[in-house]
């Protein structure tokens, strides 16, 4: 008991001795300005990074590359570790993939028969790269810009050209989904949507922007550096991986299921 | 930076695609197909396991159905060779009865004429005995008393005869 005391006394006199110094060091020259930081987070004008020396990208692009690593691997370790060892009556963590696969495949159901395979690929990976892209900005992994700055990589969807490649990509989907359905009327009400593409895009941009910029508000004060961003990471960024995802998902599935329904149905309807 | 707004950049987007793409072949081939062929294994295991139970209980309501049908015939038929032997059994009775009271009647026939002969046998002894009697009574009185005896005679076997009736 006077052990854990003191421990307990020695871990709250070094935050505080940390804080305090923290405060009185303060920062080095050359400090970023906010408007620029924020500027810069919405267009990626100043702080790119190269990619192999090749040209030079925006940060989110290497995250997009990162994620995609990541998942890759993780879902390779999963094919050769775990799917063997799936059994009838599933475990936990089996039971979160089958729910995680039923569940995007069940959003990409369709009432024609064996035309659903495809939109619940695409769900599925949409649905894992929304979702751990935006959880892979908590993990603020440091790239250095060509501008000579230290970039936290930010979530691949923040980016405006990842954006509008995850809209104009769902509109191919479901303009292929059209198709395969109910043929050209299935692409004519596709095109209907033309707003899609445009939607999606910026409302995901926009939610994930936003989460950007109010993180980078906060991580930019010093003093608003401690316990809030615990807070504002958890708001900003875990909610909004479950709830992009799943609106991203949703409207997706529920599209495809619109353009790709049978033509001798909509003559009943009619 | 180019002249579109936002600094969108077409080259990025294109890259983003070709990220995407190998990240859902790389999902798809992975994650996505295997768990999608182990759910339908899965799924059609257990609709083959529920035909089969289906088939099963019809199988077992069947042969129930037949049992029971079986039970109420061997119930019928019970039932109908009961009422043959009962009837059987009666008919023997009444035939035994109807042979017994038969026996009877010819014993008693019998006993009829047995008794009927030996009382006529009787009757025909005592006759002869009483006729043997009278001669001997009429010898003795012959013999020793004359005319007197004759007449006791005659008047004993007056008071016989009044005292018979």
């Amino acid at each position: 008991m006077k052990h854990r005391n003191l421990a307990l006394t020695v871990w709250l006199a070094l935050i505080l001795l940390l804080a305090a110094l923290a405060l009185l060091v303060g920062s080095p020259g050359g400090h970023q300005d906010i408007r620029e930081a924020m500027r810069d987070a919405v267009l990626h004008d100043v702080n790119r990074v190269s990619l192999f020396g090749l040209l030079e990208v925006n940060p989110a692009l290497i995250s997009a590359f990162a994620v995609t690593g990541l998942l890759l691997l993780a879902a390779l370790a999963l094919r050769l570790f775990v799917l063997p060892r799936f059994r009838t009556i599933p475990g936990r963590f089996q039971l979160l993939l089958e729910q995680a696969v039923g569940f995007l495949d069940g959003l990409a159901r369709v009432p024609a028969p064996g035309k659903g395979g495809f939109a619940g690929a695409y769900l599925f990976a949409a649905g894992l790269y929304i979702f751990f892209g935006t959880l892979f900005e908590l993990l603020g992994v440091q790239v250095l810009a060509t501008s000579g700055h230290s970039v936290a990589l930010p979530a691949p969807l923040s980016d405006i050209n990842a954006a509008i490649c995850m809209g104009c990509q769902s509109f191919l989907v479901l303009l292929g989904g059209g198709l395969a359905g109910a043929g050209f009327t299935g692409v004519k009400r596709t095109l209907k949507e033309f707003s899609l593409p445009i939607s999606v895009s910026f409302r995901l941009f926009g939610a994930l922007l936003s989460g950007l910029l109010v993180t980078e508000l906060v991580y930019h004060y010093l003093a608003l550096s401690f316990v809030l961003p615990v807070l504002v990471g958890l708001l900003f960024t875990a909610l909004h991986a479950i709830i992009q995802t799943y609106v991203l998902c949703m409207l997706v599935g529920m599209y495809f299921h619109e353009v790709s329904e049978p033509i001798h149905q909509d003559k009943t309807e009619e | 930076m180019n002249g579109l707004p936002l600094n969108i950049d077409w080259q990025q987007i294109l890259l983003h695609l070709l990220n995407f793409v190998l990240l859902s072949g790389g999902l798809y081939f992975l994650l996505y197909r295997p768990i999608q062929s182990f759910l339908a294994q899965r799924e059609q295991r257990y609709t083959e396991r529920e035909a089969e139970s289906v088939r099963l209980r019809t199988e077992a309501e069947a042969m129930r159905d037949e049992y029971a049908d079986k039970l109420r015939r061997a119930d019928a038929e019970i039932a109908a060779r009961r009422e043959q032997i009962e009837r059987a059994a009666e008919q023997e009775a009444q035939l035994q009865l109807q042979q017994a009271q038969a026996q009877v009647k010819l014993i008693l026939s019998r006993a009829e004429t047995v008794s009927e002969s030996r009382r006529s046998e009787t009757v025909r002894d005592l006759h002869r005995e009483a006729a043997a009697l009278a001669m001997e009574a009429v010898k003795h009185l012959v013999l020793t008393d004359g005319e007197q005896a004759l007449d006791r005679f005659l008047d004993a076997a007056e008071s016989e005869s009044e005292d018979e009736h």
